[in-house]
């Protein structure tokens, strides 16, 4: 079966889904849940499938619900005790330790102050807990985490994040053809953006979330658009 | 200060601060619109008299006239009563940023209660029924639906267009009885006003004496101090708020002000053709009319400025700012010293509050407002910019010679015209 | 867009329907809904922090608001919100979102009659585009008996000057069960029993309505998902 897009609504009984179930263990993604012997929606929007095992529901939610493993860019926004706090876009702000950076120990904390952007990755999420994030591997190794400096910052859709941040993204790849810039996208649908000016910068913010209501189709016509801007 | 925050607020993190003043510096906007210019305001009226719904891109307010029969206060017996009340909960979630919340909602309540009830624009003698007993009070429901900045300007044209739109029912009252009448009895009355005042709002920030009109929501987070000026139709001030952090000189809001006072009446107006418009349409409608459904999806219906007003900004591009602007840039590429820029201004002001002093009795606001050809401020583009930069060359070897008693002088003349200032206002 | 006028609808058919999803830029999901006149738009914000008061630990908080064109909420905004919490509540799956508040608000826009199904749709329609989990979706419907004895279904407001009774229903879009039952005036049983065949009929064409503006609002940017080849979402779940 192939991502053939159904739509379904909250309640509706999936028998596709349960007729792999027969043969195989299923993955089910958001918008899908158990219910006794039963797979049921709960939210609306199309069916989407990848081979093997795995469904979901995809829908244009903007409110970031937190997973474990997740990229995401936070504001900080105050410091308590040992942590900091950080706002990530979900219900409860998420916390970080001081110690959850490259190379800090107890006497060389990281210099972070309330309204400093960050980059981390969630390493605890559940339902009942707050989230807690972390900006180094488990190597203590930093990669790209960390603070980021300088650029400007936005928000987009959710969704818009999920594909930017799809391997090889024609989007990015084709934006990267005309203009070299530095760019976080975080799964919480915030992304930071540094260019050599401010003038591209403005130009690629805008080419971003034109890509929200254009789709991939429209690629060209939103580069295009980004170097008249440019010209101008 | 940032506990509770539901909502993603554009314009709070560092970054986002940093850059919209270097942009601001560079003189760039996100939606690559110039410092002076506006966003396009755009009007439905509802089928009911009084409800009209306003949208200037992102921000949409609605606000809805209603009135009623009640007691005037003891101290005003021959006034009716004008209430105006603002929503900030409901869709726009304004309330979910408990921080921000009070300060929101209190500076734009004040904000509408100084132009409309303080600067006393509805006749409300004329909603006296019986003095002490029975007066109209027209109650205004300002309903906020998004919040992408600039909400002053969004629900001063909203209350406006409201009030301009609203038809009370006729009234009789004889041998202590009240008579209201139904539409079908009698044809309803609109309300009567002495004059018809918006507001316009300006960001001023630390990088750039240049202030940006009509801010969104990012721009007004970031900015350092906001100013909203309120003017009538007869370009007379009613409302000046200034507040925030950045040491803002009389040149600025001067300069605000010729601007705002033109934009004030262009939009007076426009709201005048809309009512026609929509007038037009109840006639022509036999059925019930579409009221705010126009608000779904593209249609002919939607009343914009852009559309309307195409005549008004092409007269009124070439105003003041415009060629500001383009000296400023000009200046910046000549490479100029510091004192340049205020000693370049100084004519003007001088000029001006001169005339002030002398008009300062009858406090004639018209004489440093554009529309008269007093000061040279008026001239066309081009030639304006020819004679500044005549002006400039004059005053750069002026400049050279006596720099520092120049500079004496500006400040002198800068606290001079403050004075002047206070007191016109 | 023609004028929708109740005149050009059978007594028996709901007036047009219409919406346009996510108007507003600042909450999670939100919606402007039309029958024939009347217009609401109704706005969702959820999951989000819960103050302590309202926190349960097993389940989320609904917080549900309908506010007036004109006025402050009085008892009848007060009842209508009451109507609305009461449907979410039952079709809300609670336990998704322990320690946390989904927040429902809705705004009249222009009330030209069935403010109450049309604000209990326009709920249905927020949840749905934004995203919060639902046991089943639901739909309202709402029908007089004139003083001719006829049934109208969906009146426009001229309509229900003179009327015998007036009843709300609210299904769920899995079983059919009804959710919500309100009635005004006097009527026989009978009567009642017709006039709910005939609104779970009606609810019917709702549901349908929902879907196809869902699909259509899905399609508009359906060629993203057909050009990617696709990659594994980050799973939420």
């Amino acid at each position: 079966m192939s991502s053939s897009g159904t739509i379904v609504m909250p309640g509706e009984r999936i028998s596709a889904i349960e007729e792999v179930a027969k043969s195989k263990r299923v993955i089910l993604g958001p918008g899908l849940r158990r219910l006794d012997d039963t797979v049921v929606a709960s939210k609306a929007g199309p069916l989407r499938h990848k081979e093997p095992n795995t469904f979901w529901v995809d829908n244009y939610q903007r409110r970031y619900v937190p997973a474990r493993g997740d990229l995401v860019l936070g504001i900080v926004k105050a410091k308590a005790g040992d942590q900091y706090r950080v706002d990530i876009g979900s219900a409860d702000l998420a916390s970080i330790s001081y110690l959850s950076f490259e190379a800090a120990t107890k006497k060389n904390r990281p210099d972070l102050n309330p309204g400093d952007l960050i980059y981390a990755r969630v390493l605890v999420a559940s339902a009942d807990v707050e989230p807690e994030l972390v900006c180094v591997n488990s190597n203590g190794k930093r990669g790209k985490l960390g603070q980021l400096a300088d650029g400007f910052f936005f928000k987009c859709s959710l969704n818009l994040g999920r594909v930017l941040l799809r391997e090889n993204c024609p989007a990015l790849a084709a934006l990267t053809r005309r203009l070299p810039y530095e760019i976080a996208v975080g799964v919480n649908g915030r992304i930071w953006l540094k260019a050599h000016s401010l003038r591209e910068t403005i130009a690629l913010t805008n080419a971003i979330l034109a890509l929200e209501q254009a789709g991939y189709a429209e690629i060209d016509k939103v580069c295009d658009n980004l170097e008249d801007f440019l010209q101008a | 200060m940032f506990m509770n925050s539901n909502l993603f607020e554009p314009g709070k993190s560092k970054q986002e601060k940093q850059f919209i003043q270097l942009a601001v510096k560079q003189n760039q906007r996100f939606d690559g619109r110039r410092s002076n210019e506006c966003r396009d305001v755009e009007l439905t009226f509802g089928s009911d008299w009084g409800t009209v719904a306003v949208s200037l891109n992102d921000t949409k307010v609605l606000a809805q006239v209603t009135c009623d029969m009640g007691a005037p206060t003891t101290s005003r017996p021959y006034e009716g009563k004008l209430q105006l009340n603002v929503s900030i909960g409901g869709v726009a979630f304004l309330d979910e940023m408990q921080s921000t919340y009070d300060q929101r909602f209190l500076t734009l309540n004040s904000q509408l209660e100084r132009t409309f009830r303080s600067s006393r624009c509805l006749d409300l003698e004329s909603l006296c029924v019986a003095a002490e007993k029975h007066v109209w009070c027209i109650r205004v429901d300002i309903n906020v639906l998004n919040h992408d900045g600039n909400l002053y300007d969004a629900s001063t044209i909203a209350t406006l267009a409201a009030l301009m739109h609203f038809r009370r029912p006729d009234v009789t009252y004889a041998n202590d009885e009240l008579r209201i009448y139904t539409e079908k009895e009698r044809e309803l009355i609109p309300l009567l006003f002495l004059h018809y005042p918006v507001s316009v709002t300006y960001c001023i920030y630390k990088s750039n004496p240049q202030p940006l009109v009509d801010p969104t929501l990012l721009e007004e987070n970031a900015a350092d101090s906001v100013i909203v000026l309120s003017f009538n139709s007869y370009q007379e001030l009613c409302t000046l708020n200034a507040g925030g952090t950045v040491p803002t000189n009389v040149r600025t809001i001067m300069q605000c002000a010729r601007y705002a006072a033109t934009r004030c009446k262009a939009i007076v107006e426009f709201i005048r053709k809309t009512l026609a418009l929509d007038e037009e349409r109840r006639l022509q409608g036999t059925g019930p009319s579409q009221g705010l459904l126009a608000l779904l999806g593209e249609n002919k219906h939607k009343l914009s400025f852009k559309q309307l007003m195409e005549g008004y900004q092409k007269q009124d591009s070439p105003t003041l700012q415009d060629s500001q602007m383009e000296v400023d840039a000009a200046q910046t590429s000549e490479k100029p010293n510091v004192a340049e820029v205020p000693v370049k201004e100084e004519q003007p002001i001088k000029q001006e509050t001169g005339k002030l002093v002398q008009d300062a009795k009858p406090m004639d606001t018209s004489t440093w407002l554009p529309q008269e050809a007093t000061n040279d401020q008026e001239l066309p583009t081009p030639s304006r910019v020819v004679s500044l930069k005549v002006g400039k060359g004059k005053n750069r070897a002026k400049n050279k010679a006596n720099k520092k008693q120049q500079q004496l002088a500006k400040k002198q003349n800068h606290s001079d015209s403050e004075e002047e200032v206070t007191q016109v206002i | 867009m023609n004028l929708p006028e109740k005149m050009d609808v059978p007594k028996d058919q709901l007036r047009q329907m219409n919406c346009e999803f996510n108007p507003l830029s600042r909450c999670d999901g939100s919606v402007m809904y039309t029958q024939g006149a009347t217009v609401v738009i109704a706005a969702v914000l959820g999951p989000i922090e819960v103050k302590t008061q309202n926190l349960s630990i097993d389940g989320s908080y609904l917080e549900c608001n309908y506010r007036p064109k004109a006025g402050l909420p009085q008892v009848k905004e007060r009842i209508r919100e009451a109507t609305i919490r009461d449907v979410l509540e039952l079709a809300l799956l609670a336990e998704a979102h322990p320690h946390a508040k989904m927040s429902v608000q809705v705004q009249e826009l222009e009330d030209r009659g069935s403010i109450d199904a049309c604000a209990v749709n326009s709920a249905c329609l927020a949840m749905l585009i934004g995203g919060l989990p639902l046991k089943f979706s639901f739909a309202a419907v709402h029908c007089i008996i004139n003083d001719q004895g006829d049934y109208v279904l969906d009146p426009d407001q001229s309509e229900t000057f003179h009327q015998r009774a007036s009843f709300t229903f609210a299904f769920d879009s899995v079983d059919g069960d009804l959710l919500l039952v309100q009635t005004k005036g006097s009527f026989k049983i009978a009567q009642f029993n017709d006039i709910e065949c005939l609104c779970r009929a009606a609810s019917a064409q709702i549901f349908q309505f929902y879907r196809s503006q869902i699909a259509k609002y899905h399609g508009r940017s359906e060629a993203i998902a057909e050009k990617v080849k696709e990659q594994p979402e980050a799973m939420e779940a």
